[in-house]
């Protein structure tokens, strides 16, 4: 596992630079989001909606509605106030293949950084606690949750100082990893291209799931990534130490694009076994509605379309 | 399988090229990063592992057309077997189309046969061979020249002559003309004959063509039916009526003979039946008009029609076409040149020889202008007054035959028939050759001397016109010259035996009855008969309009020196002229000589000349390379359709 290679408080020139260009957009986004065009962006990650909800194996018993059993015959839960403090962990991968772009603006670590930023300005606004780490080869908690005023510059500075690690990317571990050292649940949005040569940590998911945490994935793909335009002869190589390959773009295209449309599927099937929302954020698309796709998409959704 | 450009096959080393493109795929290739190695990785197995077999297959398609294109250019060549491999020839048919070839038995004609067999080998001809065509019926003549295809030619044997005797003589002579104007060096000949003891097929020199010539007999041993022929109808006039002597051939039954007139039996005879000719007198009344045609005819059908019907023109007059002034009377008849001359006529009656007197010298002074047709004096001179008559004879239109005796004082011929004569006789030179030479300009034929011997000869000089004969060492023997209306011939040599023997070598009989017909002329037609396809000779007046009019009614003129050919049909023929009809010139054409004997001759053996290298056999052969260059198309066209069918299996998207 790798270091950042970012010094917290030192801003050098482009970093200053390249935090003031995230702070902007992703206040953009943020209010992008909150002018309502999203409805459900208005509930945020952390507001929780006053109503009871259906009781579900390994809730806690103690939080039953007790009333609404005697009543609807039906188990059920108020929703307190505590899980509008559920802290959220915004989780950014930083492996090699995510410092890659074809021709877009953006490489796919800096629009994952701009989709988290732009959620910790929401967060922060919400005065919900916002905590940063980076996955690669493992994991490295950056900034522990904290509802503090400045905790969303902070993070944003963080997320603009971000250099990609050499290596290869184990998210498993990483997730494995932060599993285990968070104490309380949280609500995980992790931004990831999940190209790792170990598969999808679907395991990994599921052990957090277990533990409790909510997991969103945001999993960003270049658009070349996606259609492989590329259509003479080349030798490709790999930003993590994989072999190269000679190939004949167009006559590997259509190979390609099947092996795409099944890691697509698999990183959903995944995701949906894990009980874990995913969004497919494509580094063309527009941040906000990116966002607001992953935020429409609750995790009682989720575990509705797990259990269906 | 050869190769007539072997050194193309080295082109076989752009093999290599494909195959070193398939295997060697060093090639300096743009870089691109590229994050989904692991995506891309497994694609690139995929796709791989699906375009083995494509790309194996574009390099067998590949390397297959390099060879093709290879062989084709080394032009591959495969040996064609047969007499059809062999270089184009040129083969000159000799096609009998005599009167005998038709004889109709029930079964195939000969004409049928020689057709079919000429179609079998005009089949087995090699590719872009040549052909020409001779019937040889009389007279012989090319029915397609050398150069011919031969897919022209079976419509070309169709097209034969009616009524023919045979002439290969003439068709040798003109199959040699054809194969010495053909352009292939392998030449040969074929023979189409019933090869008929008449037809003397086997008495010509094939050799003389130079080629190999093959035989073919049309006649079946089997069919040798016997015909019936007709084969003379000699006619005289007695006071009221003619008698015909009808001589026949072939009767192998009694069979009835019938003398009409445009379809009024006049009379009826039986020929008895008998081995070789029979004979039968008919009779029948002098008609009223001076020209009556009468047809003799066989009753019943055999192999052959034609000859069984003889023509005759009936005159109610005979008359004397000729008159014999005889310079030396011999009481038996048997010398003189008188004497020769009648017996040459005499033996000419069947053919339309004119009729004859024999007077004494001092009868030509009784001689007026249109008693006859023309005055031969046999070693005779007449006295001054008959002179005088003579010359008015002839200027008003007679001719004149001036036959000298081995006694003629020619000083005193010539001083005598002074103002007549086209030449002047000078001494007798010695002389002793055959066959002298026949200049055919006069309807005078060289085989007209066939058997003669010129003896001593009077010199015949100061020519004023053109000569017939002449003697190799001694000058002219027979010249010819006009005066006035009429025409004179002179001899220079006596008709007696020093011209030939009669009557057993009929050397000069031929010479002695042209030269009266030549002399008649306009008058001596009269009852004149020609065999079919022979020539008939009527005046070459520069005003001539004379109209041939044929038994069928065509109408046709005669050609250059008053030359009729158009004797195809046995029948009688009438001549006219601007002015009305002219009986004295029509002429009958009876059936060919001898086409109705079938008995067959000897076929004579192939000719067969030792192959050599400008004549031999050159072995052909067959190319190949349009095959292989058509294999390689379609090698090409299946490689394009491979690689499109990659190349849009490449392109398609997975979404």
């Amino acid at each position: 596992m790798s270091k950042a290679q970012h010094k917290p408080g030192l801003l050098t020139p482009e970093l200053s630079a390249r935090l003031a260009a995230l702070q902007a957009r992703a206040a953009e986004v943020a209010d992008g989001l909150w002018g309502g065009s999203h409805r459900s962006a208005k509930q945020g990650a952390s507001v929780v909606f006053v109503e009871r909800r259906a009781y579900s194996p390994g809730d806690d018993p103690r939080l039953l509605d007790w009333r609404a059993l005697a009543r609807t015959d039906k188990p059920s839960l108020k929703r307190f106030e505590e899980e509008a403090e559920l802290e959220v962990q915004l989780l950014l991968d930083r492996s090699a293949s995510m410092a890659w772009r074809h021709d877009h603006h953006q490489t796919k670590l800096q629009h994952g950084a701009l989709l988290l930023g732009a959620l910790a300005f929401i967060l922060s606004r919400q005065r919900d606690r916002v905590g940063l780490g980076f996955v690669d080869a493992g994991y490295e908690p950056v900034l522990p949750a904290s509802a503090q005023p400045g905790q969303a510059s902070t993070t944003l500075r963080e997320l603009a100082a971000v250099e990609p690690v050499e290596g290869e990317t184990d998210l498993s571990a990483a997730l494995l990893a932060f599993a285990d050292r968070s104490r309380r649940k949280a609500l995980v949005v992790l931004a990831s291209d999940l190209l790792d040569p170990l598969g999808i940590p679907q395991d990994a998911m599921r052990v957090l799931r277990a533990r409790g945490h909510e997991l969103r994935l945001l999993h960003v793909l270049d658009p070349a990534e996606l259609n492989f335009p590329f259509d003479t002869p080349r030798r490709f190589h790999g930003l993590e130490g994989e072999a190269d390959v000679e190939a004949d773009a167009r006559r590997v295209r259509a190979a390609y694009l099947e092996q795409v449309t099944r890691f697509l599927a698999e990183a959903r099937d995944a995701t949906l076994s894990a009980q874990t929302s995913y969004t497919l954020a494509r580094t063309d698309a527009r941040p906000e509605e990116t966002l607001a796709d992953a935020l429409m998409q609750s995790p009682r959704a989720a575990r509705r379309r797990a259990w269906a | 399988m050869g190769l007539s450009t072997p050194l193309a096959l080295f082109g076989l080393l752009g093999l290599a090229l494909p195959i070193l493109a398939h295997f060697v795929r060093s090639r300096r290739l743009p870089e691109q990063s590229f994050p989904a190695m692991i995506l891309l990785a497994r694609a690139d197995q995929a796709q791989r592992h699906r375009s083995a077999l494509t790309d194996a297959l574009l390099l067998l398609l590949r390397v297959l057309t390099i060879v093709a294109l290879t062989l084709g250019l080394a032009g591959p060549r495969v040996p064609v077997t047969g007499r059809s491999a062999g270089a184009p020839e040129e083969l000159v048919v000799v096609f009998d189309d005599s009167l005998s070839m038709t004889r109709d038995d029930g079964s195939a004609t000969p004409v049928e046969r020689a057709q079919a067999a000429l179609r079998a080998e005009l089949a087995d001809l090699p590719a872009d061979s040549q052909v020409s065509l001779i019937m040889a019926g009389e007279p012989a003549w090319v029915a397609l020249p050398a150069g011919s295809a031969p897919s022209d030619v079976e419509a070309a044997t169709h097209r034969r002559s009616r009524v023919r005797g045979g002439d290969f003589p003439k068709a040798l002579e003109l199959a040699r003309r054809e194969l010495a104007s053909s352009a292939h060096r392998r030449r040969h000949a074929l023979v189409l004959s019933d090869m008929a003891r008449h037809s003397r097929a086997s008495s010509v020199d094939w050799t003389a063509l130079g080629v190999p010539v093959h035989f073919v007999d049309t006649a079946e041993a089997a069919s040798a039916a016997t015909n019936r022929r007709l084969t003379a109808a000699d006619l005289t006039l007695d006071h009221d009526q003619a008698s015909i002597r009808v001589t026949a051939r072939g009767i192998t039954t009694d069979t009835a003979v019938v003398v009409s007139s445009a379809g009024h039996v006049w009379t009826r005879g039986v020929l008895a039946a008998g081995a070789g000719e029979s004979h039968v007198t008919l009779r029948v009344p002098l008609p009223e008009a001076t020209l009556t045609p009468l047809e003799i005819a066989l009753e019943g059908e055999d192999v052959i029609a034609a000859d069984d019907h003889w023509p005759l023109w009936l005159r109610s007059r005979e008359d004397v076409a000729l008159l014999i002034v005889d310079g030396q009377p011999d009481p038996t008849g048997r010398r003189g040149e008188a004497s020769f001359v009648t017996r040459a006529l005499d033996a000419g009656r069947t053919v339309g020889a004119p009729s004859y007197r024999v007077v004494d010298e001092v009868a030509l002074e009784r001689l007026s202008p249109g008693d006859h047709a023309a005055v031969i004096l046999a070693g005779a001179l007449p006295t001054r007054r008959g002179a005088l008559a003579l010359r008015r004879f002839v200027m008003a239109g007679g001719g004149l035959w001036v036959a000298p005796s081995p006694q003629l004082a020619w000083r005193t011929s010539n001083s005598r028939l002074l103002g007549l004569l086209p030449a002047r006789f000078g001494p007798a030179r010695s002389t002793d050759e055959e066959r002298p030479i026949v200049t055919e300009q006069a309807g005078l034929r060289s085989e007209d001397l066939v058997g003669t011997r010129a003896g001593p000869a009077l010199t015949l000089s100061e020519l004023s016109t053109r000569a017939h004969v002449w003697l190799r060492r001694g000058g002219p023997l027979m010249v010819e010259g006009p005066l006035g209306q009429g025409r004179v011939l002179m001899l220079g040599a006596p008709l007696g035996d020093r011209l030939g023997d009669l009557p057993f070598q009929p050397g000069y009989l031929p010479l002695v009855l042209r030269a009266c017909e030549r002399l008649v002329g306009a008058h001596a037609s009269r009852g004149r008969i020609v065999a079919a396809g022979e020539v008939m000779h009527l005046p070459s007046e520069p005003t001539s309009t004379l109209r041939v009019e044929s038994p069928g009614g065509a109408l046709d003129g005669p050609g250059p020196e008053g030359r009729f050919r158009h004797t195809g049909g046995v029948g009688l023929y009438r001549v006219r002229d601007d002015e009305g009809a002219r009986p004295e010139l029509a002429f009958a054409v009876i059936p060919p000589h001898g086409e109705g004997d079938f008995t067959p001759g000897s076929t004579p053996d192939d000719i067969s000349l030792p192959t050599t290298e400008s004549g031999g056999a050159v072995p052909r052969s067959k190319p190949l390379a349009p095959w292989f260059y058509l294999f390689a198309g379609l090698l090409v066209a299946a490689e394009g359709v491979l690689r499109a069918s990659r190349r849009s299996h490449g392109t398609r998207s997975a979404r």
